[in-house]
């Protein structure tokens, strides 16, 4: 197949994926309420120890750091709360097609699916974890203004990018079983090199280190707003870049490897 | 205009060992002098077939001779490693009918789930689920998560599903025995009643009697030899 057939059948499986949204969407709520069912609470026990978590750290680290509560615990439950939706979504990306492979092996079903189901599923955890933010910010923090509004369009030009990374990385570690520990463990990397924890300034005149960083766009795109700034246009311009690489490379991965995967199951 | 043609088809399938699903022995694969044993088993072998409305095509064969390959081939799972497919109309794959199934999720949650995995319209779903209740015969039992079920009435529910919804071309792996004697006249009714409707229907399956009472042609699968 020519490169050009390749992206273009790829292209044709992302848009029939993403039009069966009745699909995944279903199948993620479905998902969520089975997690309610055998306990009380459900979801919302990741809420608490994410809260906890904030809570403990933010204490801990404005210390470390040397800054004030106000600023710091918001600047991190803001950046924790977005870090741990996307890492969710690669670490599910991670497992890749295997929990699926039932489905997978009996009917043809578009592929992006089964990744937007999980992803569906990691949104509906960011919406419960989200009143950790409102909490944070609207006790500690500045509170809300207009300009916090800019988080949303935001957050959906992040989770495209998560989707289509995540079919990357989904098929990837369907062909190379042991690849899931590998993801896994960079992920952790990437939080300890990201400013999520630390704030760049820390970086003094070494803020490159943050500026090659895309998660870094990413998580300042959905964090700057709700602190109460604009993203910087290199933020949008990172975040359109990693946009378009990862659309050619999931576009790529799928047309390239759609009729493969059921034989590596 | 339901139309199956497969044109010298062939599906080898890989055999993923510890050893070559590494990334590390696939990038060294190149550098190192003693290749890596065949690690492939060749499940069907140049099959050419022309089916079309009106056709009712009987699969035969041993075990292991390719039977069910042959129908994840015609539904589309397996693309042919060599040769080309052609399939036109919808597809109902009976291979197993308790796919998908959720043993925490209700009886009525499986039957949406199925319905909307098979991708029926969430609109449509209402009827359906009426249908389905009333031919199970299932009752409250659908309110309850299926883990609860037994055998049978798993088998029933999952039947029940997989037939409701109408296709162009039917795919089934073995004849379906599902529940007790009453229950096997209907479920024999409304699968004879599914068959009738569809255009196209391929049957694997090991008994000569059901082969020549259902189907118009058959095709003998063997070992490669």
């Amino acid at each position: 197949m020519t490169l050009h057939a390749t992206l273009r059948s790829g292209l044709e499986e992302l848009k029939v994926g993403l039009t069966s949204h009745e699909q995944w969407l279903y199948m993620a709520v479905q998902d969520i309420k089975l997690r309610y069912r055998r306990s009380m609470i459900g979801p919302w026990w990741v809420t608490i120890s994410t809260g906890v978590m904030v809570m403990m750290l933010g204490f801990l680290w404005s210390h470390i750091f040397g800054t004030d509560l106000e600023n710091y615990l918001p600047f991190f439950a803001v950046g924790f709360v977005i870090w741990g939706w996307m890492s969710g979504q690669i670490s599910d990306a991670a497992g890749g097609f295997f929990q699926f492979q039932g489905m997978i092996k009996q009917v043809k079903l578009p592929l992006p699916i089964f990744v937007l189901r999980l992803n569906v599923r990691q949104c509906i955890v960011l919406l419960h974890n989200s009143i950790i933010v409102a909490i944070v910010l609207l006790f500690i923090g500045k509170g809300f203004t207009l300009v916090s509004l800019l988080a949303i369009p935001n957050l959906i030009l992040i989770q495209l990018n998560l989707t289509l990374l995540s079919i990357v990385i989904t098929i990837f570690c369907t062909r190379y079983q042991d690849m899931t520990q590998v993801v896994n463990v960079g992920t952790q990397i990437v939080f300890f090199f990201t400013p999520i924890l630390w704030q760049v300034e820390t970086l003094k005149n070494r803020t490159y280190l943050a500026e090659m960083n895309p998660v870094y766009h990413w998580i300042e795109m959905v964090r700057a707003p709700l602190l109460g700034h604009l993203p910087t246009i290199n933020d949008y311009i990172w975040t359109g870049a990693s946009l378009v690489v990862l659309s050619i490379l999931a576009a790529y991965y799928l047309g390239r490897y759609r009729s493969r995967i059921a034989y590596w199951l | 205009m339901a139309h199956i043609k497969l044109d010298q088809a062939s599906v080898e399938i890989p055999i993923y060992s510890n050893h070559n699903r590494s990334i590390k022995n696939s990038l060294l694969k190149n550098f190192t002098k003693d290749k890596v044993l065949p690690h492939s088993v060749k499940a069907l072998n140049n099959i050419t077939l022309d089916l079309k409305d009106g056709d009712r095509l009987g699969v035969m064969g041993p075990n292991g001779a390719g039977k069910s390959t042959l129908l994840r081939t015609l539904a589309g799972v397996y693309h042919p490693t060599s040769g080309s497919i052609d399939v036109s109309g919808s597809i109902a794959s009976l291979i197993d009918i308790s796919l998908g199934m959720d043993g925490e999720a209700t009886g009525y949650e499986n039957i949406r789930m199925r319905a909307i995995m098979m991708g029926i319209k969430l609109k449509q779903i209402k009827t359906i689920e009426e249908e389905i209740a009333e031919f199970t015969e299932l009752g409250k039992f659908l309110e309850l998560p299926i883990r609860t079920y037994s055998t049978g009435m798993h088998m029933r529910l999952g039947f029940a599903v997989s037939t409701t919804v109408p296709a162009d071309i039917i795919l089934m792996d073995e004849w379906l025995s599902v529940g007790d004697s009453d229950f096997l006249i209907k479920a024999e009714k409304r699968l004879h009643d599914f068959i009738q409707k569809s255009s196209i229907l391929v049957l694997a399956s090991h008994s000569e009697d059901l082969i020549s009472k259902l189907t118009n042609q058959t095709l003998r699968l063997e070992h490669q030899t």
